[in-house]
């Protein structure tokens, strides 16, 4: 599944930390809703309700939330910013409406899904009918390089989807294999929610490639948490049972680096290739993934790319949306569901 | 090289642009509308610069296979991995194909193409839900000019936006026949009907004889309006005489197949 920003309720330094940050852009966001709301008032009924049940049931707007931080290099009043961010998270909402028919799930964001609520068919239109709208705001920018790089992300998310059913289930598959479906998955909407924020607030393109490597190590640190959190994670915290993932074949990084210690690989390997395992095998050896030093190492790896995020934040000029984009860091660092 | 020499280069090309090893091994390849990559090269002709009209033709190809691949999910509870794969599948494969439009056109810099399909792809799924979940029952003519907007809307948008919309009824009409007879094909084979016809059938309260006769008129209504749109042609407003030429042949095989299958 998709990860989906939520503020850690636990954690109030770094709670209001990312609260004031989205406290900054009020406006911004508020003005984001209204133009998302004007864009799914749609003449047909079901397709407008299911659109609109949708960007109703909340989500934290992580990639306008970015795109907005990163247009303050440039001239963040500009049209093309807030139209940037609307067609972000059109496309981020078309694939959830996707991804439920994909996963079979009932339930988003405590809400009956699309495909729940209607059918697979609605879900089909409904997201085919943002994605288009998304493309249609998008097609107002006159610059030809933003479309370049924005048909790619688009084009590559859609291939990382697909890589994901292909490896399901494929304990054999390499490290490089799951961080090229994360990078897809995940990492590059982020990095381009930077680049096109940056670019839309007219930014010069190496600054905005910049943006572009710190959204895409931000966004590779959140996914790989998103993937221990699976494990680690109550089914309260989590709305879904502890190790969904592994149960629906998704070989995550705590997976990979369980399956690399001789003694855990056997019983990992059995309930993957098993017919039907039970929910006892299940639960043994999601425990036994918990318990070993996989999470450990896992998180590593994610605090290595928020590393590298601090990195590239730390080469950009000194301002307030420098200061914020390192304060998205420590927060994607605190994160505990 | 010949206009039908050309048009089947590109078709090859668009197979093979629109291949994916993996989707491949559970889905059948996709459907290519042969007649309309021929609509198509004649429309992009008119827009393109020569050597690109190929990248034009794949594109809008590629975005009308998006959704017709869509158009193959299906709805019932699912029984094994198989055929969850090929449901997951279903929907990530027209995704891709859906994101090559804009993928393709973006290399050819040309944004307000981009803007005229994904136009078109907004209208055509807000007319597919209007003909699948309508608010009543929904009359015969309602339901015809919606399968018409469905069948059509891309190559008439597309048509419309170049500042051909002249083309645009003989077009409408010649996709129109085409659904339909696809549809009568199916009843004929005593095939579950197919869901447009179910649609058409609560237009009809049912009555399954009603249904086939009127099926049949609307047909032949359409056919005899295309060859006026033809005719009409011949005094000449621009529309190439092998693109006509192209569709007269087609309509009048489809007619003889039509009598065929009668």
């Amino acid at each position: 599944m998709k990860p989906e920003l939520s503020i850690p309720m636990g954690v109030k330094v770094k709670s209001m930390t990312i609260a004031s940050i989205y406290r900054r852009q009020k406006d911004n966001l508020k003005e984001i809703e209204t133009r998302l709301e004007r864009a799914l008032d749609v003449a047909h009924p079901i397709l407008k309700e299911a659109s609109l049940d949708l960007l109703r049931a909340g989500g934290k707007r992580i990639r306008p939330l970015l795109a907005l931080v990163a247009a303050q290099y440039g001239d963040p009043k500009r049209k093309e910013v807030i139209d940037s961010a609307v067609s972000l998270e059109l496309i981020h909402m078309a694939s959830l409406v996707h991804d439920d028919v994909i996963d079979d799930s009932d339930i988003r964001r405590g809400r009956p899904t699309v495909k729940a609520k209607w059918d697979n068919r609605v879900a089909m239109y409904t997201g085919d009918f943002m994605f288009a709208k998304a493309i249609r705001i998008l097609s107002a920018f006159e610059n030809p390089d933003a479309h370049r790089i924005i048909s790619k992300v688009i084009r590559d998310l859609s291939l990382g989807e697909i890589d994901q059913i292909r490896d399901l289930y494929d304990w054999r598959q390499n490290m490089r294999r799951y961080l090229l479906r994360i990078k897809r998955k995940t990492a590059i909407l982020m990095a381009l929610s930077c680049q096109l924020g940056a670019l839309a607030a007219g930014c010069g393109f190496l600054l905005s490639r910049k943006l572009y490597y710190y959204g895409y190590f931000l966004g590779m640190s959140y996914q790989i948490t998103d993937d221990i959190l699976d494990f680690v994670g109550t089914e309260k915290q989590l709305g879904k049972p502890a190790g969904s993932d592994l149960r629906s074949g998704n070989i995550t990084m705590p997976t990979y680096y369980a399956l690399r210690n001789e003694a855990l690989r056997g019983p990992i390997v059995q309930v993957l290739e098993a017919e039907a395992p039970s929910e006892e095998e299940w639960r043994q050896v999601i425990r036994l993934i918990k318990s070993s030093d996989a999470i450990e190492a896992s998180k590593d790896m994610s605090e290595r790319y928020l590393d590298k995020a601090r990195t590239i934040v730390d080469g950009l000029p000194g301002s307030e949306a420098t200061a914020l984009l390192r304060q998205i860091v420590d927060y994607i660092g605190s994160r505990k569901y | 090289m010949t206009g039908a020499e050309e048009t089947e280069v590109i078709y090859r090309h668009l197979k093979k642009y629109l291949n994916h090893p993996y989707v491949s091994r559970f889905l059948p390849k996709p459907v290519i509308d042969r007649d309309k990559v021929v609509v198509y090269y004649y429309l992009f002709q008119r827009r393109a610069a020569p050597g690109r009209v190929s990248a034009y033709v794949q594109s809008a190809m590629a975005a009308e296979i998006g959704l017709s691949t869509h158009e193959t999910m299906t709805t019932d509870k699912l029984v094994n991995m198989r055929e969850t794969k090929i449901r997951q599948l279903t929907a990530l494969s027209g995704d891709y194909y859906s994101t090559l439009y804009y993928y393709t056109l973006a290399r050819e810099a040309d944004i307000e193409v981009v803007e005229w399909i994904a136009e078109a792809i907004e209208s055509f799924n807000l007319n597919k839900c209007r003909l699948f979940y309508p608010k009543g029952e929904m009359d015969w003519v309602s339901a015809i000019e919606l399968i018409r907007a469905v069948e059509s809307g891309l190559v008439t948008k597309v048509a419309e936006k170049i500042g051909l919309s002249g083309w645009s009824p003989m077009l409408s009409d010649f996709f129109l026949v085409k659904r339909l007879l696809h549809e009568q094909n199916i009843r004929s084979e005593g095939r579950p009907h197919p869901f447009l016809s179910t649609r058409l059938i609560h237009g009809l309260s049912d009555q399954s004889e009603a249904f086939k006769t009127r099926l049949d008129e609307e047909i032949r209504e359409t056919v005899e309006r295309f060859f006026e749109h033809i005719k009409e042609e011949e005094s000449g407003t621009g529309i190439p005489f092998r693109l006509t030429a192209y569709l007269s042949d087609k309509m009048r095989a489809f007619d003889r197949w039509k009598v065929g299958e009668g």
